[in-house]
C-alpha cells in the first residue's frame, strides 16, 4: 500500500517535472556555467596540472553546490504557485511519503547537475575521471543524498521566508559541513592514487550523516508544511 | 502556564550569577598566578571555555523547546527558544573572538585552519542562520520552520564536534589543556570551573531577561 502510495506520487513529482522542465533545464544550465566558468578561472591562473588535480576535488566540490544551490528551491516552485501539498496532505497521504517522493526526485535532478558539472570541468580542466570510476560515483553520489536529504527539508522553509532563495545557502551549507568534508577527504585521497577504503571512517561519517539527514528529513516535513 | 516558581528563583538567579562573576574575576585576575609560557594572555582562557560552555548550555535550550514546541505548541517554548538562540549566537561569538585574541598571541595569526577552530565557526554560521530564520521568517510559520531548523541544528553540533576526532593529531593545534592535564597549578582549575560557573549562569540570566521581554513584546502585539 505504502509502495502504492509513493510510486503514485513519485509519477505525480517526475510528470511535474517532466512537463515543466524546469529544475531540469536550469540545473543542466548551471552546471554546465558555472564548470565552465570555473575552468576559465583555474585556466586564466595558469596553474600546473599537478596543482589543477590537487585542487580539483574542492572545485567540483564548490561547483556543485553551488549550481545545485542555486537551482534545487525550483523543485517546490510549482508546490509554491498553485499550492497543490495542502491538497495531497488531505487525501491523507502521509508527508513522510511526499517528502521521499520529493527527495527521490530532487535526487535524480541533482545527480544530472553533478554529471554536467564533473563532464565540463573533467573535460575542460583534462583530468582524467573514468581512471577514478565507481570510487569518485559513489562518493558523489553519497554527497548528493545528504544535500538532497536536508534540502528537501529547508526548501520549504525558505518559500515563508522574506528573503526567499537567499536564505537557502545560509541554511543548508553550514550544516552540510560534516559531508563535504568527509567527502572531500576521500576525493581528495582518490586523487592522490589512494583507492577508496569502504571501512574508512569518512565514509562512515558520510552514510551516517546521510542516513540520519534523511530520517529528520521525514519525521519533520510535516511540521514544516503544516502550520 | 505559569511560571511562579521560576519568578520566585529569579532573584536568586541574578544574586548568584553577580556573586559568582564578582568571585571569578577576582579570582582569574588577582589570585591565578602568569602562566610560565603565555603569561597574563591566558587569563583569557578562562571566560573562553566558560563561554563555549554556556553557548552548549544554550544550543541545549534551543534544542529542548524546539522538542516541547512540537510536543505543546504553547508559545513560551518558541519565545525561550528564539531566546536561546540569540544567547548561544551571542557567547559563540564571544568565544571565537576570544579565541582569536589568544591565537594571536600564541601563534601570531587570527585564525588557523585547525578542524576545532572551523567546526565553532560552523557552528557560529549554524546559529546565526537559525537567528536569520526567525528575524526573516513568516510570523506564522516561524515557530514550526525554527524548531524544525533547531532541531536538524543541535543535532548536527555535537556530531560536528566529534568529527574532529577522526582527523589525525597531527592536524590538530587547539589545545587540549584539561585532557592532558596542563593546569599544573590548584589556582588555575579554580579560576576555570568558577569562569564556566558564572558564564552559564551569565547565558541563564540573558535567556531569562530576553524571553521575558520577548513575552510581552507579543503579548504587545496581540493585544493591538
Amino acid at each position: 500500500m505504502l509502495v502504492k502510495k509513493l510510486a503514485a506520487l513519485l509519477r505525480k513529482d517526475l510528470a511535474i517535472e517532466f512537463r515543466t522542465k524546469e529544475t531540469l533545464s536550469v540545473t543542466f544550465g548551471m552546471a554546465l556555467l558555472l564548470g565552465t566558468l570555473t575552468a576559465i578561472g583555474v585556466n586564466s591562473a595558469f596553474v600546473s596540472m599537478s596543482t589543477v588535480k590537487t585542487i580539483f576535488p574542492t572545485l567540483f566540490i564548490l561547483t556543485f553546490l553551488f549550481s545545485s544551490t542555486l537551482t534545487i528551491t525550483r523543485s517546490f516552485e510549482y508546490e509554491y504557485r498553485e499550492n497543490p501539498l495542502q491538497a495531497v496532505v488531505m487525501t491523507g497521504v502521509s508527508p513522510q511519503l511526499i517528502y521521499l517522493s520529493k527527495f527521490i526526485v530532487n535526487s535524480l535532478v541533482v545527480i544530472v547537475g553533478l554529471l554536467v558539472t564533473s563532464l565540463t570541468l573533467s573535460l575542460l580542466l583534462n583530468v582524467d575521471l573514468i581512471g577514478l570510476g565507481l570510487s569518485f560515483a559513489f562518493v558523489s553520489i553519497l554527497m548528493v543524498f545528504g544535500f538532497v536529504g536536508i534540502a528537501t527539508l529547508l526548501i520549504p522553509i525558505t518559500f515563508a521566508s522574506k528573503l526567499r532563495g537567499v536564505i537557502l545557502p545560509l541554511l543548508l551549507l553550514p550544516l552540510l559541513f560534516p559531508i563535504l568534508f568527509a567527502g572531500l577527504e576521500l576525493l581528495a585521497a582518490l586523487f592522490d592514487g589512494i583507492p577508496l577504503d569502504v571501512t574508512s571512517p569518512w565514509v562512515s561519517l558520510l552514510i551516517g550523516f546521510d542516513v540520519l539527514y534523511v530520517a529528520l528529513g521525514m519525521n519533520l516535513f510535516e511540521q514544516v508544511i503544516t502550520e | 502556564m505559569k511560571f511562579s516558581i521560576l519568578k520566585k528563583l529569579e532573584p536568586a538567579l541574578f544574586g548568584l550569577t553577580a556573586l559568582i562573576g564578582l568571585y571569578a574575576l577576582y579570582v582569574v585576575f588577582m589570585i591565578v598566578p602568569n602562566e610560565r609560557i603565555m603569561g597574563p594572555v591566558q587569563r583569557i582562557f578562562y571566560f573562553h571555555v566558560g563561554g563555549a560552555m554556556a553557548t552548549y548550555v544554550a544550543v541545549g535550550l534551543v534544542f529542548v523547546a524546539a522538542l516541547l514546541h512540537f510536543a505543546t505548541r504553547n508559545k513560551f517554548w518558541d519565545v525561550l527558544g528564539a531566546s536561546a538562540a540569540e544567547g548561544a549566537l551571542i557567547f559563540c561569538s564571544v568565544v571565537m573572538a576570544t579565541g582569536m585574541i589568544w591565537g594571536h598571541a600564541a601563534w601570531n595569526t587570527w585564525f588557523r585552519w585547525e578542524p576545532r577552530l572551523v567546526s565553532f565557526l560552523v557552528l557560529l554560521l549554524i546559529l546565526l542562520g537559525i537567528n536569520l530564520l526567525r528575524m526573516f521568517g513568516e510570523k506564522e510559520k516561524v515557530p514550526n520552520h525554527a524548531a524544525a531548523f533547531a532541531i536538524l541544528a543541535a543535532i548536527n553540533v555535537p556530531l560536528v564536534i566529534w568529527s574532529i576526532d577522526i582527523l589525525p593529531q597531527s592536524a590538530q593545534l587547539h589545545p587540549k589543556v584539561v585532557q592532558d592535564q596542563g593546569l599544573k597549578d590548584p589556582s588555575f582549575v579554580e579560576a576555570m570551573l568558577l569562569g564556566m560557573a558564572a558564564m552559564i549562569l551569565l547565558q541563564l540570566c540573558f535567556v531569562w531577561v530576553r524571553t521575558k521581554v520577548e513575552l510581552v513584546e507579543r503579548l504587545k502585539d496581540e493585544s493591538v
